[in-house]
């Protein structure tokens, strides 16, 4: 639980609504941008795919705490494809109660922003670090883009009005009755600073997680099939850790 | 989520109830009304009456309680954490939020129970680009190679020592060493499945199937229910 799946009902309609339409836009332009790819690239997407799903079968402990690997999936495809694995796993997952089904559109968005950004920075710090910390930066910034797109969304859920304050705002009664609060933005603030008090240490220690995986996964295959990581972020082997040559006499 | 996937897929394939015969499209229109009236709706008997109602339909369909228990009280560990943040003294708010998440899991797990995943997907399918539904497809499908590796990987690394040794970082990095052969496997997968792609004459969709559309006898009840919640998610707007 790198990640905090957001559930059906606790966002305003409109949210979830413009979510959808944004992830409809962004997989219409990306599969437009890769229809005449061979079908390796897309039986490619379903295998990384398969394996998020399947890494968020392995347990890391309590409360079910799993990985989601979305920037190591960005790194392996790029961002476009990775933003369609991200869909294809939170529709999954949403069938299975793990995140809402109103809510595809949003989690896929906040999914697909850490593959996104996490393939961008891989593709910047290839050449300027070693595999393993390439990587694990690299996820870092994904994830820490991600927690910045769902503060914006909780922040934006902490602005709405919860439903018992809609009855009563609705309720035919005296002006005075209306319990929607006065001092609004202190209100909003003193919610959005619980969410974010209650979800931060599992951020944290999401992040971590999903920054040394994603580098020991990196690392492995730079040194098994380094054809498999991006061409251009690829680099030659680091010539100072080989043993010295003898010189000639 | 452990594998829970495998064990609603076979509860889909297994089943014999009335609602497993039910077709796939009658039975997206109710999930459809529940969750879209759970999500609108602010009155804590409707959500509690709808949420009973979710309940008989998946006791009428045989699947097994515990998992299903485990299964739809999931989505309430997401939702505490904005109860939490929410909380302005009054348990109907607590309620509402929780019934609505609780009743909309359950109806999802429902249909994925009672609906194998090709008639669940081939509608999603047709409204999404052609791209995104057949990665749906292969992703599902290699879900379960890919599942069990991940199974053995896991046993292997505690044989091994690899999960119990050192600090949570060095057994991190092991696990991401151990996630390295599965990528590795996933893209010789994905050139083997290309292969039979290209050997069956892919002609650039993978599912053309139109039996989630076949209309059974029994389509009447789950549009029927369906009515009704709607109707009764209407009528009980503004109650408590």
């Amino acid at each position: 639980m790198s990640h905090l799946h957001l559930p059906d009902g606790v966002l305003p309609w409109w949210l979830w609504v413009s979510g959808f339409l944004v992830a409809g836009l962004l997989l219409a332009i990306v599969s437009r941008r890769h229809r005449n790819d061979r079908s390796d690239r897309l039986a490619l997407v379903g295998a990384l795919s398969a394996l998020m799903l399947a890494a968020m079968a392995l347990p890391l402990g309590p409360l079910g705490y799993h990985l989601s690997l979305a920037p190591l999936v960005g790194m392996l495809l790029g961002g476009g494809l990775a933003f369609v694995s991200a869909c294809v796993v939170n529709a999954i997952l949403a069938l299975l109660g793990h995140g809402g089904v109103t809510v595809i559109g949003l989690n896929s968005l906040i999914t697909g922003l850490a593959a996104a950004l996490g393939s961008r920075t891989y593709r910047l710090m290839a050449h300027r670090a070693r595999p393993f910390w390439a990587a694990a930066m690299a996820a870092i910034v994904g994830m820490v883009g991600s927690l910045a797109a769902w503060l914006v969304v909780v922040g934006i859920a902490s602005s709405t009005p919860a439903p018992g304050e809609l009855i009563h705002a609705e309720a035919p009664h005296d002006i005075e009755d209306v319990v929607l609060p006065r001092d609004i933005h202190g209100i909003v603030w003193q919610r959005f600073g619980r969410l974010v008090l209650f979800s931060f240490p599992f951020w944290i220690v999401g992040t971590l997680a999903e920054a040394v995986v994603a580098g020991g996964t990196v690392r492995f295959l730079a040194r098994v099939n380094p054809s498999l990581l991006p061409a251009h972020a690829r680099e030659p082997e680091r010539i100072g850790r080989q043993s010295p040559s003898p010189s000639p006499p | 989520m452990n594998l829970d996937l495998a064990i609603v897929d076979y509860w889909a394939s297994s089943g014999r109830s009335a609602w497993h015969q039910a077709s796939a499209g009658a039975k997206i229109v109710l999930v459809l009304a529940v969750v879209g009236s759970a999500v609108f709706s602010s009155s804590v008997a409707f959500l509690a009456s709808a949420y009973g109602l979710v309940w008989v339909l998946v006791l009428a369909s045989g699947l097994p309680i515990v998992p299903v228990i485990g299964l739809a009280t999931y989505p309430a560990l997401f939702t505490l954490v904005f109860i939490a943040s929410r909380w302005d003294g009054r348990w109907e708010t607590a309620a509402i939020y929780l019934l609505r998440a609780l009743c909309a899991g359950l109806a999802a797990v429902w249909l994925v129970g009672t609906t194998p995943y090709p008639d669940l997907f081939a509608p999603i399918s047709r409204l999404v680009p052609r791209f995104v539904g057949d990665a749906l497809f292969l992703s599902y499908r290699a879900f379960f190679t890919l599942a069990n590796k991940m199974v053995r990987l896991s046993v292997a690394l505690r044989l091994r020592g690899g999960w119990g040794r050192g600090g949570a970082m060095r057994r991190l990095s092991n696990l991401g060493q151990g996630m390295g052969t599965l990528v590795l496997f996933s893209f010789e997968r994905s050139q083997r499945v290309y292969a039979v792609m290209e050997l069956r004459g892919h002609s650039g969709r993978v599912c053309g199937c139109r039996h989630w559309s076949a209309s059974t006898r029994l389509d009447w009840v789950p549009v029927a229910l369906a009515a009704l919640i709607v109707t009764a998610a209407v009528w009980t707007r503004g109650a408590p």
